[in-house]
């Protein structure tokens, strides 16, 4: 009896530690996963970065026109209808229509009508900004979405 | 067994068995507190990531979208639709709702046969109100951030803005809207009780934008009012300020004890608007661009006389006490003699000067409040309306003898001697039963009263004393159709009713 019982009480400190010691590593892991989604919130309170825009007849071809507050141009030509962000990809100035374009107050980048860089130091073209319709027939213009410049959404 | 007998060799064995016992609990301690941490682990995971009432919410919505999508367009968009915390954030009101987390299809229209809450927005107002410019806690109140149903609604202690039943929403309207401009667009209960505000007379007594009387607090920011700020011991329904609003206009007294409110004996209907129109009265700031026009309007008005006719700051700010003001009445609710500012009797004697004047500094020491720009906030202009519709019905004096008695009361320079301690006597035995003593008036309007002295002319008291004053209690005490006093008489108490100005009563 003593022979069969023997190896026990080891086996069982072996056990209980090694699981105790395991469980608690799994749990720092897990604990620790879960502290690195911290610094990135679900929401944050700001605004969201699609808005509306209005109603596609609003926008009639050949016609182009700023967004009060959002520093977006929406563009109508056959095509259909497009947003052009109108900040800066030199340093996030703001730029305002000129003649041709667009010219950046700051350091003097132009753009042409669609957003081309003519003049530096801007490095790349004005960004466009994806369109959509929204259920309730309203147009959206999604500032987090970018899509290649000549996207034009059919209305 | 050589070990057994020595004692250096137990006493190690036996700690050592303590060593191991220790290990051993410790062991357990430490497997217990890691699968208890384990388990918090995976709960906390599930709650966060899968269980949370707004993803079970959006997995619904999302079968919706894919049920609708009959063509390209409604696959992208459910196909576009990302299960996620979504919010309205609007920096110039102040407002973050994440009401949209769960309520995804306010704005779809193909959402109106389905159930809350998936469907869209009932009614019209989205299309003139972009949830991205309004939000939704701005007209539904409510506690936007929350995740939960139950946390949004604020409905417990912790938040002051309990959501509101639906029926009580159009006090929204009246934060950027003027009446007219939302009656019947929506805004017909709370353009009702806006208009019951004024017929009714509530600022005879509450001040709103600095006009009105003094007897109850001012209405500014009664919609705002916290919790905190009310008692509810006496509120029988949900301790909200909708209900106490309600229950309060039902019974001042059994809401308030000792509330000074004259009950308003509004019908269920009138109640329901009056506390729509009570709510839209909030301290929160504005922004100009999202005023309506008719409210630029309405706001300037409260800094320069608006159109109000004369009939209607009558009611607006009279009608409680005065009722019709043609004829001298007891007030049952306040228990007191209400004089008779419309009667024929004043009007026929008191010049346009004397009337203006009493409204604009009114009767201190009395119910009666100044009501002159500084107090009460009436412009001269309204003022002078008022006064106009006060004399509006006034007949011209009938005999001869009232006609030159009318003359007189028009002489502000007529001076009347008389002896005031024979007068007082006079006064002992006429007039004291409803002047009261010293002419600190009791039933009858006070004497003594500033206002009163500085205003009436020595003609007007000898005229008044002399006719009396018709449609009230107060007789004509001239001569044998009279009281019986004569001329040197009235001369006497005239110079006894000047002596009290110099008492100080008021």
């Amino acid at each position: 009896m003593s022979d069969r019982l023997k190896p026990e009480p080891v086996s069982r400190r072996d056990f209980l530690g090694t699981a105790g010691l395991l469980a608690s590593g799994v749990a720092l892991l897990g604990s620790a996963v879960a502290a690195m989604r911290l610094p990135r919130p679900r929401a944050l309170p700001e605004q969201g970065r699609a808005f509306r825009i209005g109603r596609p007849e609003e926008f009639p071809s050949g016609t182009s026109e700023i967004v009060p507050g959002r520093n977006v141009l929406v563009l109508s030509g056959p095509k259909g209808i497009a947003a052009i962000s109108l900040v800066c990809t030199h340093l996030g100035c703001i730029v305002s229509p000129a003649s041709g374009g667009f010219s950046c107050p700051c350091h003097g980048s132009r753009f042409d009508q669609l957003g081309g860089v003519t003049q530096g130091p801007a490095p790349r073209a004005l960004p466009w900004l994806a369109v959509r319709k929204a259920p309730n027939g309203m147009l959206v213009v999604d500032g987090s979405q970018e899509v290649p410049p000549g996207t034009f959404h059919v209305a | 067994m050589s070990t057994e007998d020595d004692p250096r060799m137990r006493l190690a064995e036996d700690a050592r068995q303590e060593v191991a016992r220790i290990d051993r609990r410790i062991s357990i301690a430490l497997l217990i507190t890691a699968l208890l941490t384990l388990a918090g682990l995976f709960a906390g995971a599930l709650q966060e990531n899968i269980l949370p009432q707004w993803s079970l919410v959006q997995e619904q919505y999302l079968q919706l979208l894919e049920e609708k999508a009959t063509d390209d367009w409604g696959k992208q968009v459910a196909d576009r639709f990302a299960l996620q915390v979504s919010q309205v954030v609007v920096p110039a009101l102040g407002i973050t709702d994440r009401c949209v987390s769960c309520h995804n299809g306010l704005d779809d229209p193909r959402m109106t046969d389905v159930d809350q809450p998936h469907s869209s927005h009932p009614g019209h107002y989205l299309e003139w109100h972009e949830a991205s410019r309004f939000g939704c806690t701005i007209c539904h109140r409510g506690q936007g951030r929350a995740l939960t149903f139950e946390e949004a609604k604020g409905i417990s202690d912790d938040w002051d803005q309990p959501l509101l039943p639906p029926a009580l929403t159009q006090s929204g309207c009246g934060l950027c809207h003027s009446a007219d401009e939302v009656r019947g667009q929506g805004g017909e209960l709370y353009a009702q009780g806006r208009d019951l505000f004024t017929r009714r007379g509530c600022q005879s007594c509450h001040k709103l934008a600095g006009r009105g009387g003094i007897a109850g607090p001012a209405l500014d920011a009664e919609g705002s009012k916290s919790r905190e700020a009310l008692t509810f011991a006496n509120v029988k329904g949900p301790h909200t300020l909708a209900q106490f609003l309600a229950e309060h206009f039902d019974d001042p007294q059994g809401v308030v004890p000792g509330s000074e409110m004259k009950p308003p004996q509004l019908t269920l209907h009138e109640n329901l608007a009056l506390t729509i129109y009570m709510l839209s009265l909030q301290d929160r700031s504005i922004p100009a661009s999202y005023l309506s026009p008719g409210t630029h309007l309405e706001l300037a008005e409260e800094r320069l006389p608006g159109n109000e006719s004369g009939a209607e700051l009558f009611s607006r700010y009279c009608g409680v006490c005065h009722d019709t003001g043609r004829y001298g009445r007891y007030d049952d609710f306040f228990k007191l003699f209400i004089p008779a500012i419309r009667g024929k009797g004043l009007l026929s004697l008191a010049s346009s000067d004397y009337l203006a004047e009493n409204i604009r500094r009114g009767r201190p020491g009395t119910r009666m409040p100044p009501w002159g720009e500084a107090s009460g906030g009436l412009t001269d202009v309204e003022i002078a309306r008022l006064v106009t519709f006060i004399r509006s019905e006034v007949q011209p004096p009938e005999t001869a003898a009232a006609k030159k008695l009318m003359e007189r009361t028009l002489d502000p320079d007529l001076t009347l001697r008389g002896d005031a301690l024979r007068g007082g006597a006079i006064y002992a035995r006429h007039c004291t039963g409803c002047h009261g003593e010293e002419g600190r008036g009791t039933i009858a309007p006070a004497i003594a009263n500033p206002v009163f002295q500085e205003t009436a002319s020595d003609g007007f008291l000898y005229a008044t004393i002399a006719l009396g004053r018709p449609d009230t209690a107060m007789p004509n005490f001239l001569g044998v159709q009279g009281m019986g006093l004569v001329d040197g008489d009235v001369r006497d108490l005239i110079a006894y009713l000047r002596s009290l100005a110099q008492g100080g009563t008021l």
